[in-house]
């Protein structure tokens, strides 16, 4: 142990853990084919998978880290918030329907697909791992201090239990797994987030100015955290321009275009492969139910 | 899918397969509404953000010190891109139920009607 234990923290932390366990090993049981386990057999509804894009959206970073950036570097701190929540329009507008409706899972598959050509996959593949690799290397540091400061447990088993669970969750579960466990969290994240927010604007009578106004107060930076440019100021026009455009939104793209509900059932009675660019075309201008 | 392969990299049989069902009027009017609904949406979300850019780097002062309702502008224009996203979102699922589908379920219907034997899948 490497530091004080907090025991409410610990139960909470087992009773969520246990619970999405529970459900990752109740998912893999239905999980019976390669369409089961990478798109849930197709049967996640609308609603399950937006509070699932919302789970991942609603990170801990999210939760904790950019209300401490917002309020230590002012509205800046906003910015990686919504270009999040834009950058799933380009995704929605030009991707993500024709990839559920080519009816493959990843955007490998659908790349080597159109062009028939192995070293695509290749590729795409050390691409995925290299973006995978620095995006969970922010994830595991990020859990190990959460758990070793909850529990008290050395950094390095923090990181080793939550990589495990990570792999748990995915290999065992697949997409079914995943979108339960990402409904069960920002469910969790949402009511937690009303809880703080309506316990906070009580305090100053149910008014945002006021809020406002004592944060101002409070900050650092005083009132300059409600005008533009203490983080982009500093630098330049061009760094917001270039923060902004980057996108945070492929893997939500993937999961609305390979686990969303069904093609029609027409689209079921092809084998896109016997098919070829004819079912190409044809599946891929029919549009989500 | 043999033959030999185009300069775009697909099949030359394919490319024919294509080129065919792109003269069916049926997949002409679903591409045409599919390329309205794109366009249209992409260009509002362009200018949604491009007037963050603007109001960010051009008017930070201005954004601080003016209040509506005594809240800073710098934060309605925040706000107003989650809800601007809402509404986008929002309009391209109405406009791929009542606009697009009918269009796709047409093309569709004319691709089968027009398929050769030869061309026929497995069920």
């Amino acid at each position: 142990m490497t530091g004080d234990a907090d025991y409410l923290a610990i139960a909470i932390c087992s009773a969520v853990i246990s619970l999405t366990l529970w459900v990752t090993f109740a998912a893999s049981r239905r999980a019976k084919s390669a369409d089961g386990f990478f798109a849930a057999g197709r049967s996640i509804s609308s609603w399950q998978n937006g509070f699932a894009i919302a789970g991942e959206f609603i990170s801990a970073g999210s939760f904790l880290g950019t209300t401490g950036l917002i309020f230590s570097k002012g509205v800046d701190g906003t910015v990686i918030l919504f270009t999040s929540v834009i950058s799933f329009l380009p995704v929605l507008f030009l991707l993500a329907e024709k990839m559920r409706n080519l009816g493959k899972y990843t955007l490998a598959d659908v790349l080597v697909f159109r062009t028939e050509s192995r070293n695509v996959r290749v590729v795409v593949a050390l691409s995925t791992i290299t973006t995978g690799t620095f995006v969970l290397l922010a994830q595991l540091v990020a859990a190990g201090v959460l758990l070793e400061s909850v529990s008290g447990i050395p950094f390095w088993l923090s990181v080793i239990v939550a990589g495990s669970l990570m792999g748990i969750y995915v290999f065992v579960g697949g997409m079914l797994a995943t979108t339960w466990v990402q409904v069960i969290k920002s469910s969790i994240l949402s009511v937690l987030a009303l809880i703080v927010c309506f316990g906070i604007l009580a305090q100053f009578g149910f008014s945002f100015p006021k809020v406002l106004g004592d944060a101002t107060d409070n900050a650092v930076a005083g009132e300059a955290i409600l005008s533009p440019g203490l983080i982009f100021g500093e630098t330049s026009a061009i760094n917001l321009v270039s923060y902004a455009w980057r996108s945070r939104s492929a893997p939500q793209a993937w999961r609305t275009s390979s686990s969303g509900s069904s093609p029609s059932p027409k689209h079921r009675q092809h084998d896109a492969r016997s098919a070829g660019p004819l079912h190409c075309a044809a599946c891929s201008t029919s549009s989500s139910s | 899918m043999n033959g030999t392969v185009s300069d775009k990299g697909t099949f030359a049989a394919d490319d024919l397969i294509w080129s065919r069902m792109l003269q069916l009027p049926e997949v002409t009017e679903l591409r045409h509404r599919r390329k309205i609904v794109t366009n249209t949406l992409g260009g509002i979300t362009i200018v949604l953000f491009t007037s963050f850019l603007v109001a960010w780097i051009g008017f930070p002062d201005q954004l601080g010190s003016t209040s509506v309702l005594g809240i800073p502008l710098s934060l309605w224009v925040v706000l107003s891109q989650f809800a601007g996203t809402w509404v986008m979102v929002w309009a391209y699922f109405r406009l791929s139920r009542t606009y697009i589908q009918p269009a796709a379920d047409a093309a569709i219907r004319a691709v089968a009607d027009n398929r050769p034997d030869s061309e026929e899948v497995v069920a």
